[in-house]
């Protein structure tokens, strides 16, 4: 403890150098703005700027580069909330509630919160990867195939809580999800499916495509039923409407907390990444609220946790990438290349080995931190002041921004047809009422669990005991029982006592909800619920 | 809804049969562990059976117990497939003039067609809209941008 607060120290000396200042915040304000454009993100941001960072003191470049990472994630919030256009993968369960709270004249308490609650969340993660990088890394290590499988099966188990009412279409829309991220190359065998015959689709469906699809162009074409001469979005002349209140924070603060610590975890174990931390983050604040039934229609907890869990990774995905030199993503492996480019060598000797460096990089983060929410809160007004637009204006940026943004990512044509695609498919399963977010859960966990399952079985040689004999993977698998036949146990039991009346499933249509009622029946039963979680 | 839910239900029983024959064709297991088929042999199942779960479930139940399904009317049908025909078309033209003349196109067929705008402010989206996304990503972001029969 004692030598991480002098390592700090020496850090925060050494970062606080006009020029490690200078490449902290060119990289945050770097970050940002690729955070804030959907498409090019953030590893291909890292992955260009090599010639210039080589140039650099190895402090210096790594500092940059560390900047641009949480700085995406910062901004990948202000297109969801505002436009319902994830700037970034992490950022599509933000624009489940952040959407509809800028629809709701709220695009500000949202944007707020998101700048507050990655704030917050950053600097827990950063005081997570300072004194306990040692043990969180000895963790990540005992984090195998098995404990993988578990902690999907928990993350996939999840589609249910995002379904609220209507849990067996939310199970169609995820198993749906699941099945199309099976296209593209089996990494096992190498055997490629459902590619027909398309090299494109070897790497299987890009998955900006697939999220700005249905949220974006699903939503434009919602929109769009309706003549939009006046602005869609109500949004508040008053300053002090523009931010979040002091209930907005209370109400958040349990969601920050829990996203703050899940997507720290998350964040450590490599291969997991941010974007599986915020929806297990959201789908947490969700099970645990007392109005779960608010999520999806512009709950602020909804934008507060994923927001939060996805800046607190940013930090937890440090300790394998420095600790054990093992990259959990795709930025962490481009930074992994500059480590090796700069001649040094991760491990778990790094930090004692190169103080000079590490330790100027973590407290640059810090201050990389507070420079971003003092360069994302002042800036509150100003993008919510986008929604001033004329919708007529509005939506064909939206479309035009969308199309390069999905061409940007591999600079692939096949990848924009693939965005009016899902753009139909969106829109014709927000009226059916198809649940867009179960699908894309199950897109993003599914090779996960895929994965894990089958090295835990080449493991095991065939023998399923594996799942249930490894202490790590049993907890995940009773915390999937209880997570998901928890309020169905509590519903038997309560449905015991007196009668209770039912609360009116209706949902406005064109209405962005994970939940969409599919009977008076199943609504009525989930009325029930509500309040007993 | 009822009818909408039993067709889309009918759909997805279909797709998954598809996809379970297409599946078939990889092995299900490799060396006593599942093998490429194996997953996408049992999504394609859960598909099939949930699908028709969902058809079962709505001709099991009357018409009054959902809630009322809103078809589009003709002019919010042709209003919303119109944009998304319009976006097709400005794909397809990508590769023939350019992005930036493909996107000239589509705000230009979305503002002055489907909207049936004709003010000054829709003539500036019409030129500004290509110019700024073409800045931002091509000029900015140095992303090489569709020339189409203009160039590489």
């Amino acid at each position: 403890m004692t030598e991480a607060l002098q390592g700090l120290a020496d850090g925060f000396a050494a970062a606080i150098s006009p020029t490690n200042l200078f490449w902290a915040f060119f990289g945050v304000v770097a970050g940002t703005l690729v955070g804030v454009l959907p498409g090019l993100g953030t590893p291909a941001t890292i992955a260009i700027l090599p010639p210039l960072s080589v140039n650099l003191p190895p402090a210096a470049g790594l500092i940059m580069m560390a900047g641009i990472y949480y700085g995406s994630k910062y901004g990948g919030s202000t297109t969801s909330i505002l436009l319902n256009i994830p700037g970034e993968d992490a950022s599509v369960v933000t624009a489940l509630d952040g959407y509809q709270m800028a629809k709701e004249g709220r695009a500000g308490q949202a944007l707020g919160i998101a700048a507050i609650g990655s704030f917050i969340a950053g600097t827990i993660g950063l005081l997570g990867l300072t004194f306990f990088a040692p043990v969180v890394a000895d963790l990540a290590i005992v984090f195998g195939p098995p404990e993988y499988a578990g902690l999907m099966i928990l993350g996939l188990s999840l589609i249910i809580l995002l379904a609220g009412t209507s849990k067996l279409k939310a199970l169609i829309a995820g198993v749906f999800g699941f099945l199309l991220s099976t296209v593209g190359l089996d990494l096992f065998t190498g055997a490629v499916r459902f590619t027909f015959g398309r090299i494109e689709l070897a790497n299987g469906v890009e998955f900006v495509a697939l999220s700005i699809g249905l949220f974006a162009i699903g939503e434009v074409m919602i929109n769009s039923e309706e003549q939009s001469g006046h602005q869609l979005f109500r949004v508040p002349r008053k300053m002090r409407e523009l931010f979040p209140t002091k209930q907005d924070m209370k109400q958040s603060s349990w969601a920050i907390g829990q996203g703050s610590i899940v997507g720290f975890f998350i964040g450590a174990l490599p291969g997991a990444g941010s974007t599986v931390a915020s929806f297990i983050s959201y789908t947490l604040a969700k099970r645990f609220s007392k109005h779960p039934e608010r999520f999806g229609k512009g709950a602020i907890e909804g934008v507060a946790a994923p927001e939060a869990a996805n800046n607190s990774a940013t930090a937890g995905a440090f300790i394998p990438l420095l600790t054990l030199g093992i990259p959990g993503s795709a930025s962490t492996a481009i930074m992994l290349g500059a480590l090796f480019l700069y001649g040094l060598q991760p491990g778990p000797l790094f930090f004692t080995e190169n103080p000079d460096v590490v330790w100027p990089i973590i407290a640059s983060m810090y201050i990389g931190n507070v420079l971003l929410v003092m360069l994302n809160l002042p800036l509150v007004p100003v993008f919510a002041s986008i929604l001033r637009i004329p919708y007529y204006i509005l939506s064909p940026g939206i479309i035009v921004i969308s199309i390069v943004g999905v061409f940007s990512i591999n600079s692939s044509m096949f990848d924009v047809w693939l965005l009016v695609l899902f753009g139909l498919l969106g829109y014709v399963m927000r009226k059916t009422g198809f649940p867009a977010a179960p699908l894309v859960l199950a897109f993003v966990l599914g090779p996960l669990f895929e994965q894990a399952v089958r090295r835990s079985l080449v493991l095991s040689q065939g023998d399923l005991s594996i799942f249930v004999t490894r202490p790590w993977a049993v907890v995940f698998l009773v915390c999937t029982a209880l997570l998901t036949l928890g309020p169905t146990v509590t519903g038997v039991i309560k449905h015991k006592g007196p009668p209770e009346t039912p609360e009116p499933s209706e949902e406005k249509e064109g209405e962005q909800s994970v939940d969409a009622p599919e009977s008076k029946t199943e609504a009525s039963i989930s009325g029930k619920r509500q309040g007993r979680v | 809804m009822r009818k909408v839910d039993i067709v889309s239900g009918a759909v997805f029983v279909i797709f998954g049969a598809v996809t379970l024959i297409q599946s078939l064709q990889l092995s299900f297991f490799a060396e006593g562990v599942p093998g490429p088929g194996f997953f996408p042999g049992l999504l394609a199942g859960a598909l099939m059976v949930t699908g028709a779960l969902l058809v079962v479930t709505r001709v099991a139940k009357p018409e009054g117990a959902f809630e009322d399904f809103a078809w589009p009317t003709a002019w919010q049908a042709r209003r919303s497939l119109g944009l998304w025909i319009a976006a097709l078309g400005s794909v397809l033209l990508i590769g023939i003039v350019g992005f930036l003349l493909a996107m000239f196109v589509l705000v230009g067929v979305l503002l002055f067609v489907i909207e049936g705008r004709r003010s000054l402010s829709a003539v500036a989206t019409v030129i500004i809209t290509p110019l700024l996304a073409y800045g931002l990503f091509g000029v900015l972001l140095q992303v090489r941008l569709p020339l189409g029969l203009f160039g590489d």
